[in-house]
Order: structure tokens, then sequence, then C-alpha cells
């Protein structure tokens, strides 16, 4: 277990150190952009379309990810024990990123599903699944060691899950509601923009071919999407849904190792 | 019997397939303090936790045979779990507070249970009053609770679980987050508490145990070896295994 627990750190300091790097090179590329003035209202629009698409998600996953959450709770009698299953349903975004990497995979291979409605819908879908258990997911993880012993106050005090989230859970998502938000935006912006912009600007405007992120996916399958020149912006809004849960994961069992040690 | 409040009938307890309580068969008056004993894994926490069915908050499988009589009313097929928990109420060994102020904690228990907030000044009287700490509270109830001692932080968590009118209490041996002097002056207000409540508590210290207990109780390996009143028990032990344990054999 410990020797897993080494192996999980090592890959996420790893992931880490890369996504510095892609940090880095976004903001050098922008710089570049801004100077040669490429950085035209086109690129501007769909980058904007693109984070208000992200938004909208977000927004949609973290409203069913509550009210999926509420559910659960009212019909369990232990507030520590619903917590439990609530973190295990929540690790579910393994499942649809296995899904998405399917689809895309097999639209890339076989080129059948060139301008498919279904496979964009599966795409979406995937991914407001994904995003929704993961949303869920961070409102669990943050509630870890002090919260804990209130569930369990309120479980002795009688108390049911609607006590814990009227009296204790409310008041505590008012008093950190910021850290809530921080983390929020820190995921996406961490994981989701730098790809992002690096990708979009290189393949736009550079004839970028993404060597650099050979290092997630097998190379071929991404200049085989980019030699078909179709609909690019949702194949690479979809793979960098992909690399963030990638990334997500071993977050989240290189956490749930420390926790087991 | 006459008086008898609680009886364990044949009762055992297995979690996660291992064995906790084995054939318990015990009965205990209303009004008595019973403290319970023994070594390390006796099962003496989850003998309490079985009274109010708090074991299936830390263990993924529970398995009970046999059963808990209270007020001849089987606790483990007839109960509403949140009318259970509130009167029987359970008192960690550490006092858990909830971030705020003295009200916030007193108050936590009533807000779970529907009580409306016009009897709320009420039942925190009350509560306070048993504990004979109302005089001292009643010009701190805005105040955050991490400024209080470690004494008075026990205080509330007695104190919130006593505002909801509990039958029996089911403590956990707090002497250790509270040094010998905060002990001496809790001691005898806890032991007052009888004459209202039933109490269970779990003693790590022997001499604690001879000290708050009417009874005493020694639980070996899950096995009940002896329950008596607490003097006898100290003093002319009828088991064997007790005397053994005492003269600090178990360690």
């Amino acid at each position: 277990m410990i020797r897993m627990s080494k192996i999980f750190n090592s890959l996420d300091s790893l992931f880490m150190s890369l996504k510095y790097l892609f940090y880095l090179l976004s903001i050098m590329g922008m710089i570049i952009l801004i100077y040669y003035s490429k950085f035209t209202y086109d690129v501007f629009n769909r980058f904007v379309i693109n984070l208000v698409i992200i938004s909208i998600v977000s927004m949609l996953a973290l409203l069913c990810g509550y009210t999926i959450f509420k559910l659960i709770l009212e019909y369990s009698n232990s507030i520590k024990k619903a917590f439990d299953i609530l973190i295990k349903l929540s690790s579910l975004p393994l499942l649809f990123t296995f899904i998405g990497i399917c689809l895309f995979s097999y639209k890339v291979l076989f080129l059948y599903w060139n301008n498919c409605l279904f496979y964009e819908i599966s795409i979406f879908l995937s991914l407001i699944i994904s995003t929704l258990f993961s949303s869920l997911h961070l409102l669990l993880i943050i509630p870890k060691n002090k919260e804990q012993e209130y569930m369990i106050l309120v479980d002795y005090l009688g108390g049911k899950v609607k006590d814990y989230f009227k009296i204790i859970a409310v008041s505590n998502l008012k008093t950190n509601l910021y850290i809530y938000i921080l983390s929020f935006i820190k995921y996406i912006l961490v994981n989701i923009l730098p790809l992002y912009l690096i990708i979009q600007i290189g393949i736009l405007y550079f004839d970028f071919k993404p060597v650099i992120i050979s290092y997630y996916y097998p190379y071929y399958l991404i200049d085989q999407m980019i030699k078909q020149n179709y609909n690019i912006g949702a194949d690479v809004f979809a793979y960098m849904v992909i690399l963030f849960f990638v990334n997500y994961f071993i977050n989240y069992y290189n956490r749930e190792l420390q926790y087991e040690k | 019997m006459k008086n008898e409040f609680i009886k364990f009938n044949d009762y055992s307890l297995i979690l996660d397939d291992e064995i906790r309580l084995k054939n318990i068969n015990l009965m205990i008056k209303k009004n008595t303090i019973l403290t319970i004993i023994g070594p390390s894994r006796a099962g003496k926490v989850n003998l309490l936790r079985s009274l109010n069915l708090t074991n299936q908050l830390f263990h993924k499988k529970v398995e009970i045979r046999g059963e808990i009589l209270i007020d001849k009313t089987n606790i483990i097929q007839n109960y509403d779990l949140s009318y259970l928990r509130r009167k029987n109420a359970y008192i960690s060994a550490k006092p858990i507070m909830y971030n705020g102020t003295v009200w916030d904690n007193l108050t936590l228990g009533v807000k779970i249970h529907n009580v409306p907030e016009k009897y709320w000044a009420n039942y925190i009287r009350y509560s306070l009053d048993a504990l004979e700490s109302w005089e001292y509270f009643k010009d701190k109830l805005d105040l955050s609770v991490k400024k209080l001692s470690k004494l008075n932080q026990l205080k509330i968590s007695f104190a919130r679980v006593i505002a909801l009118n509990p039958n029996i209490l089911l403590v956990e041996d707090f002497t250790r987050y509270i040094d010998i002097s905060a002990f001496l002056e809790f001691s005898d207000v806890f032991i007052k508490l009888r004459r209202k409540f039933t109490i269970l508590m779990v003693c790590y210290d022997n001499k604690h145990a001879a000290k708050l207990g009417t009874h005493t109780l020694l639980l070996i390996d899950g096995r009940v070896i002896e329950c008596n009143e607490t003097r006898r028990f100290f003093e002319r032990p009828v088991k064997k295994e007790t005397e053994e344990y005492l003269s600090g054999k178990f360690f």
C-alpha cells in the first residue's frame, strides 16, 4: 500500500509540474499572439463560448449533485455511512471517462462518426455526468476532518441527514463559501484552461502537432484527429475533459491512500 | 424484577465478522450509575453503543443476536432511531464542539428535534441547572466555545443532550480530557445526575469507576465477568478473574 502511495505521489508531482509547464507555455503563447495581433475576435469568441459551456455544465452538475446528494442522504439512517457511499459514488467519473475515451478512440480510429449527432451527444453526456460526479466529489472531499466529527455528533443526537445540512453544512458552507468557489475555479483553471489554450492556439496559428501532450495520449490518435480537420473544437474539448479526470483520479487515489495510511 | 430498566438477554454483537460481545445477560436498575471497566478491546464502548445503536456508524457489518429491553421494549426490533438516540443520549469522551457560540452548541439538539424556538431558553435553563452551571453560563451564551476551558466544553456537551430530556446517559470516559481538579469539581455534579437519569459510563481508570459508580461491571473479551454494587465489587469481588483484574494481572 505504501509503495502504491509512493507511485501515486510521484505521478501526482509529475502532473503538477506538467500543469505548471502548460501554464507557462499558454501565457507565452498568449503574449506571442497579442504581439503579432493574431488574437482575433473569432478566436476570442470560440474561447468564450466554450468557457460559457463549461460554466453552465458545472452549475448544472452542482445542482444535480446537490439533489442526488440530498435524496440519497434522506434515505439513510447514518450520516457518516451515507457520506461513505457518496464518496464511492462520486468516483464514477472514471467510468464516464472510460466511456469518453472509448467513443473518442472509436471515432478517430474508424472515422465513422464525422459530424454524427449521436457522437456529439454521447461525448457531451459523458462530460456532464463526469463533471456532475466530480463536483459532488469536490464538495465531499472538503469536509474531511472536522466535518466527520460533526456528522457523528448529529448522529449521536439522533439527527437525520437534513439536520446535518440544515444546521451544520449550511453554516459551514456560508463560512467557507470562498474556499468552495476558489477550489472549483482552481480545478478549472489548473486542469482545463492551460491545455485548452495552448492546443487551441497551437492548432489555429502555428500548425501545431501536439507532441508535447503525447505523454497523455498516443500521438497518432491526436495526429489523426488533426489531419481530419473537422469540428476540432469539440474534440479538443472532450479530450481536455478526459485529461482533467485522469489527473483528477490520480489525485483522488493519492489522497485516499494517504488517508488509509 | 422491580425497577428493572435495562435488560440484556443473551445479547451478542458481531462487528465485521469479529465477535465483540458474547451472550451478555445483564439487568440495570433505574437511577444507577453503572461504571464499565475492563482491559482494552473488552467491548466496553461497544456495549455502550449497543444501547443507542451507534455501532452501526463505525462498522460495515453489524450482526446482533439476543435482545436489549429498555422499559420492556426490545430496542433492536422496535425503535425509531431518532427517538432512541434522543432518549439514550451518547456523550463522547472528547467533547465535540460545533464551531459557534455556547448558545449554538447548547441548542443543537433541540434544533435537531424540532423543538419550537420559544421553548429553547427553558430547555437550556433546565439542562444547565441539572449541571449546576446556569449561573456560570448565563452571561456567556454568546461566547465562542473555543474560548471555553475543557471542563466547560465537557459541561456543554452534557447540557446539549440533557436539554433533550433523555432517560439514559451513555458516557465515554471523559476523565482523560480534564485535569484532576476539574475531575473532582465535575464528579460531584455527575454523581447527582443519577437522580434524574440512568447512567452507563466506560472507565479506563478503576479509581474513577470506584468514585463515580453505584454499580460496576467488568468485561473481559466481550464477556461479563462480574457486575455488582461498586463498593462490594472493589472490596469483596466474587469472581477470581475480577480479583486478578483488580490486582493488575490483565495489564
